[in-house]
C-alpha cells in the first residue's frame, strides 16, 4: 500500500538519452517562442496626451489617463458613453460595456484601457483611482 | 510604552532566543533543544496575548487606537468586529504571525530529528513578522491622541465591501495558506544542513497538501466573494492582488506533484527542493506586491505604503540568499534518483504536470511583475532624494524617480494570461485523464504497480479524437463565431475535461471502500468540473436595461423586468425592487446599492438554478428627462464680454449665465420661459434650486486652462430636471451558464485535498513512528512494503 522506498532498492533503467530533459526543454522553448511576441503585444503604453492616442497609438491597446467629465455620462443600449479630458482640455469620447465602477463619480481621474478607432475610444477596462480605497483615512 | 507594543518586543526577543538555541542544538548540543522550545512556547504565548489584546480593543470599542478606529465602529455586528482584526495590514501581519506560531507548535511535535534546524528557520520567519509589526504597530494611537484624553466616540467602521460572511473567512484562510507554505522551505533548510536528503519530502508531504488546500480555499472563496458581492459579473480578474496569491499556489501544486513522485520513486529530489524554496519566496513576494504600494497605479485594489517597503525588499533578498546559498553549497552532494526515460509512465505525467504548472506560475509572475521595477525605482528613489539623506544618494534618487516617471507602469492585458493559460489547461486536462491509467515505470521488480496501462491506449485515442473534433467543430462554427483558435481551444478543453472527469470518476469506484485513496481522484474530478464551469460561464450574455419606475418593462434572457422603486434600508443602503417574471415563474430581485466613503457599492441579485445563474447587477439610478447644460460667459480677445443664451434640450427654457462666484461655489443664472417673466436664479453646491416645476442642480464650473483672462469662456455645468422627469433603474442582466458546476468543482478540489492530507499523515505516522532512530524507520518502511 505504501510506496515509500529508498533509491538503492530501485531498478535503475539503462542510461540512455534522458527524455525528461529533452521533452522539458522542448516545452519550455516552445513557450518562450510563443511568449515573447504575445507578451510585447500585451504591453499597454500609458498615455496622458490624447493626441498621441489618436495618432501614434491609434488602433493598439493603450491605457489613457484623463479627468472624467461627470455630467455627460450617457448610455447607448449596453454601452456607457462618456468623455474624459486631458491636461490641455482635449476631450476624448469613450465607450464602455462593463459594469460602471461604484466610485466613478468620486474619482479625481480615471484610467481607461482599450483602443482608439475612428474618433472613439473603446474601453475594455476602467480603473478609478480614489485615494486609499481600502484604507480609510490611514495616513 | 504600551503593553501591546512592549509584548511585540518580548515576542521578537523570544523568537530570536529560540532561534539561537535551536541553532546551538542543531550544531550537536541536543540539550539546547528544550531551551529553544521553551523560548518558542514563550513567543507563541506572547503572540496569542498580543492577538487577544487587539481583539479586546476592537470588541471594547477602544477607538483611541488608530487600527480600531480605522476598521471598527460601535454598531458593527460581532462577526464583523472580529473580522476587523484582519481588515487592515498591521492586523493581517499579526494574524499571519499567530498562525505561524501555532503551526510551529505542531512542527515541534512532528518534526522529529528535523526539529532543531527546522525550528531555527521557523523562528527566523517569525522574527520577520515581528519586525514588520514593530515598524507598523497595530497598537499605534490615533494621531494626536494621548493617554488621559477621552476615548473617541466612534470609529470609521469596516469597509462595506468586507461586510460579507465570505470576506470574514477569506483573509484568514489565505494567511493560513501563506503561513503553511513556508513549511516546505523550513524542511529544506533542515534537510540541507543535516545532509538528510532523502526523507524531508516524505515528512513534508502532508504539510504541503495542507498549505495547498488552505491557500486554495482562500483563493476560491475570494473568487466566489467577487462574484457574489462586486457585481461586475466575474470571479477572477487577473488583478495583481489575485495573481500574487495564485503564483505560490501554482508552484505549490507543482511541488505537491513532485513530492508524490519523490515519495514513490525516490527521484526529483533537487527539483522539489528548488520548488519548495521558490514557493516560500513567492509568498514573501506576494506580500511585497500587495503591501508595498509598488502596484498602486496598475491595480483596481488599493494599497497604502506602510513604510515597510525597504524591509520587505531586505527580507526577500535575505531569504533568497540564505535558501539558495545553502542549496547551492549542497546541491552537488544531493544524490540524484533514477532518471525516467519512459514517456508512457505515471512519473512522466507527473513531471509534465510539474513543468506546466511551473511555466504557468512563471508567466503569471512575469506579467504581474512588469510594473515592479518602475514602482520600486520610484518609491526607493523618492526616499533617497529626501534632504536627510546624503547628497550622493539624493542624486541617484532623483535619477531613479526620473527613470520611473519615463517608464510608467505598463501592466499586461488580462488577455495575456488567458491566452497562455489556455494551452496549459488543455494539456493539464489531458494529463489528468491519462494519470490514472498510466503505471509507474520505475519500480521494484515484482512489485505490482497501481493501475494499469491497459486503459492508456483507449484513453489516448479518445483524447486524440476529441482534439480532432474540436479542430473540426471550430472550423464549422467559424462563420458564426468569427474566431477559430479560442473556439477550438474551448471545445478541446471541455472535451478533455469531460474525459478526465470520467476516468477519475471510474477510478473512484476502483478504490471504493478505501476512502483515503480517493483524495487525488476527487481533486481531479473537481478540477475537470472547474474547467467545464469556466468554459460555460464565459459564454455569458449581458443586456443593459433602463427601467422607469412602475413604467415600461424591459426584456432579457426570456424574462420581463419592471422596476418598482427603491426600498430604503437605512440612510445609506437601498434595494432596487425589480419584479421579474417569465410567465411560469415570477420573483422580486433586490440588487443592492450602498453609499460608502469610497463611492457606491453595487451588489447583484443572483437567482441560482442548477444549470445557470441569472445575474442582475445594478448599474445606476437614473433620471429620465434630466438635461445637462453649460451656460457660459465669453470674453473675447479685446476684453468684450458676451453672454450667449442656452436652450435646455426638450424644453422652451433659455438660460443665461450672469455671474459666477468660484470661491463661493455658486452662480447666478437668468431663466427665461416663454410667457413668463425672466427670473434670476441662484445655483450653488448646497442644494438644488427649484423654479416652475424645474429643478436646477449645480455640477461644477468649467474654466479654461491656465487662468487666461481674455479670449476664453467660463461657465457652469447644470442639470435641469423637468416636472415629468422619472426616476429609473439601469441594470445589467446576464446569465451564467453552469457556474454551479464551477463552484461544485472547487468544493471537490478542497475535499480531495483534505482527504489526501489525511492519507499522507496516516502513512507518515507509520513510517516515522519512532523518529530519529534510522533503524526503526527502515523497519517501518519494510513493514509498509509488506502491506503493499
Amino acid at each position: 500500500m505504501n510506496e515509500v522506498q529508498g533509491t538503492e532498492e530501485l531498478v535503475r533503467p539503462k542510461k540512455k538519452l534522458n527524455l525528461t530533459y529533452v521533452v522539458g526543454i522542448v516545452i519550455i522553448l516552445g513557450f518562450i517562442a510563443f511568449a515573447i511576441p504575445e507578451f510585447t503585444k500585451s504591453m499597454t503604453p500609458y498615455l496622458t496626451s490624447f493626441k498621441e492616442v489618436r495618432t501614434k497609438h491609434a488602433g493598439e491597446t493603450v491605457q489613457v489617463k484623463g479627468e472624467l467629465i461627470k455630467n455627460e455620462i450617457t448610455y447607448d443600449n449596453n454601452t456607457m458613453v462618456f468623455y474624459i479630458k486631458d491636461d490641455t482640455g482635449d476631450r476624448l469620447q469613450c465607450r464602455f460595456d462593463g459594469q460602471r465602477p461604484g466610485n466613478l463619480d468620486q474619482a479625481p481621474w480615471i484610467v481607461v484601457i482599450g483602443h482608439y478607432k475612428d474618433g472613439v475610444f473603446y474601453a475594455d477596462r476602467l480603473n478609478c483611482k480614489c485615494p486609499d480605497k481600502y484604507e480609510g483615512q490611514n495616513k | 510604552m504600551q503593553l501591546g507594543y512592549f509584548l511585540l518586543w518580548v515576542a521578537m526577543g523570544l523568537t530570536l532566543i529560540a532561534m539561537v538555541h535551536y541553532i546551538i542544538a542543531g550544531r550537536g548540543k541536543e540539550e539546547f533543544i528544550s531551551l529553544g522550545r521553551s523560548a518558542y512556547y514563550g513567543m507563541t504565548t506572547a503572540t496569542v496575548v498580543i492577538s487577544a489584546f487587539l481583539m479586546w480593543f476592537i470588541l471594547g470599542n477602544q477607538f483611541q487606537y488608530q487600527y480600531v478606529s480605522n476598521y471598527s465602529s460601535k454598531n458593527l455586528e460581532l462577526v464583523y468586529k472580529i473580522s476587523a482584526f484582519w481588515a487592515g495590514q498591521e492586523g493581517s501581519f499579526l494574524l499571519w504571525a499567530l498562525f505561524g506560531a501555532l503551526i510551529g507548535l505542531m512542527l515541534i511535535r512532528k518534526a522529529g530529528s528535523f526539529e532543531p534546524w527546522l525550528m531555527a528557520f521557523w523562528s527566523l520567519i517569525q522574527a520577520f513578522f515581528f519586525t514588520l509589526m514593530l515598524i507598523r504597530s497595530p497598537f499605534a494611537y490615533l494621531n494626536g491622541w494621548m493617554p488621559g484624553m477621552p476615548i473617541p466616540a466612534d470609529g470609521a467602521g469596516l469597509n462595506p465591501l468586507l461586510k460579507n460572511p465570505w470576506m470574514a473567512i477569506h483573509p484568514p484562510l489565505v494567511f493560513l495558506g501563506y503561513a503553511a507554505m513556508a513549511i516546505p522551505a523550513a524542511f529544506v533548510v533542515a534537510a540541507l544542513i543535516k545532509r538528510d536528503y532523502t526523507s524531508w519530502a516524505n515528512r513534508c508531504l502532508p504539510w504541503t497538501i495542507f498549505a495547498w488546500t488552505a491557500l486554495g480555499s482562500g483563493i476560491f472563496i475570494g473568487g466566489f466573494w467577487a462574484y457574489e458581492v462586486l457585481g461586475w459579473g466575474g470571479y477572477w480578474g487577473w488583478d495583481p492582488v489575485e495573481n500574487a496569491s495564485l503564483i505560490p499556489w501554482l508552484t505549490g501544486t507543482a511541488l505537491l506533484h513532485g513530492m508524490l513522485v519523490e515519495r514513490s520513486r525516490g527521484t526529483l529530489r533537487r527539483t522539489n527542493m528548488v520548488m519548495a524554496i521558490i514557493s516560500f519566496l513567492l509568498i514573501i513576494y506576494a506580500t511585497f506586491l500587495t503591501r508595498s504600494g509598488v502596484l498602486s497605479e496598475v491595480s483596481v485594489h488599493s494599497f497604502s505604503d506602510l513604510g515597510v517597503n525597504g524591509w520587505l525588499i531586505v527580507f526577500i533578498l535575505g531569504f533568497t540568499a540564505i535558501l539558495f546559498g545553502l542549496y547551492f553549497r549542497r546541491a552537488k552532494e544531493i544524490p540524484g534518483g533514477p532518471t525516467f526515460d519512459n514517456l508512457k509512465s505515471k512519473e512522466f505525467a507527473f513531471f509534465l504536470t510539474l513543468l506546466l504548472l511551473t511555466i504557468s506560475a512563471f508567466l503569471v509572475f512575469f506579467g504581474t511583475s512588469v510594473p515592479v521595477p518602475a514602482g520600486v525605482a520610484g518609491s526607493v528613489g523618492k526616499s533617497w532624494s529626501s534632504p536627510d539623506m546624503p547628497a550622493f544618494l539624493n542624486k541617484i534618487g532623483a535619477a531613479m524617480v526620473t527613470w520611473a516617471e519615463n517608464h510608467k507602469p505598463a501592466p499586461v492585458n488580462p488577455e495575456f494570461y488567458v491566452r497562455f493559460n489556455t494551452p496549459i489547461a488543455i494539456a493539464l486536462a489531458a494529463l489528468m485523464a491519462l494519470a490514472p491509467v498510466l503505471a509507474w515505470s520505475i519500480r521494484k521488480e515484482g512489485a505490482s504497480a497501481e493501475g494499469s496501462t491497459k486503459r492508456a491506449g483507449p484513453t489516448a485515442t479518445l483524447l486524440v479524437i476529441s482534439a480532432v473534433v474540436a479542430a473540426v467543430a471550430a472550423g464549422i462554427l467559424l462563420p458564426k463565431t468569427g474566431r477559430y483558435a479560442p473556439v477550438a481551444a474551448a471545445i478541446a478543453l471541455g472535451l478533455f475535461s469531460l474525459i478526465a472527469l470520467s476516468i477519475n470518476g471510474i477510478s473512484l469506484f476502483g478504490v471504493r471502500g478505501n476512502w483515503k485513496r480517493m483524495g487525488g481522484f476527487i481533486t481531479h474530478v473537481g478540477i475537470a468540473l472547474m474547467f467545464i464551469g469556466i468554459i460555460f460561464s464565459n459564454q455569458s450574455k449581458t443586456n443593459t436595461l433602463l427601467l422607469p419606475e412602475n413604467g415600461d418593462t424591459g426584456r432579457s434572457h426570456g424574462y420581463t423586468f419592471q422596476y418598482k422603486g427603491l426600498e430604503q434600508l437605512g440612510s445609506e443602503k437601498a434595494h432596487m425592487k425589480i419584479h421579474v417574471s417569465n410567465g411560469r415563474e415570477s420573483f422580486t430581485a433586490r440588487p443592492t446599492l450602498e453609499r460608502t466613503r469610497d463611492g457606491v457599492m453595487k451588489s447583484p441579485y443572483i437567482q441560482v438554478k442548477p444549470l445557470r445563474d441569472l445575474y442582475i447587477a445594478p448599474e445606476e439610478l437614473a433620471v429620465i428627462g434630466r438635461q445637462s447644460v453649460n451656460p457660459i460667459i465669453v470674453i473675447d480677445d479685446s476684453g468684450q464680454t458676451s453672454r450667449p443664451a442656452v436652450k435646455v434640450p426638450g424644453t422652451d427654457i433659455e438660460l443665461t449665465l450672469q455671474k459666477m462666484n468660484v470661491e463661493g461655489r455658486m452662480a447666478m443664472v437668468e431663466v427665461k420661459e416663454p410667457g413668463k417673466a425672466a427670473t434670476m436664479l441662484q445655483v450653488g453646491e448646497d442644494a438644488p434650486t427649484e423654479l416652475n416645476g424645474y429643478t436646477f442642480t449645480f455640477d461644477g464650473f468649467t474654466a479654461p486652462k491656465g487662468h487666461k483672462a481674455m479670449g476664453a469662456s467660463f461657465g457652469v455645468n447644470l442639470s435641469v430636471t423637468g416636472p415629468d422627469a422619472k426616476t429609473a433603474a439601469r441594470i445589467k442582466v446576464s446569465n451564467k451558464p453552469l457556474i454551479s458546476v464551477l463552484w461544485a468543482g472547487l468544493i471537490l478540489v478542497l475535499i480531495g485535498g483534505t482527504i489526501a492530507m489525511f492519507r499522507r499523515m496516516d502513512e507518515n505516522r507509520k513510517i516515522f513512528k519512532d523518529d530519529g532512530d534510522a533503524e526503526a524507520v527502515e523497519t517501518a518502511k519494510a513493514e509498509c512494503e509488506i502491506h503493499r
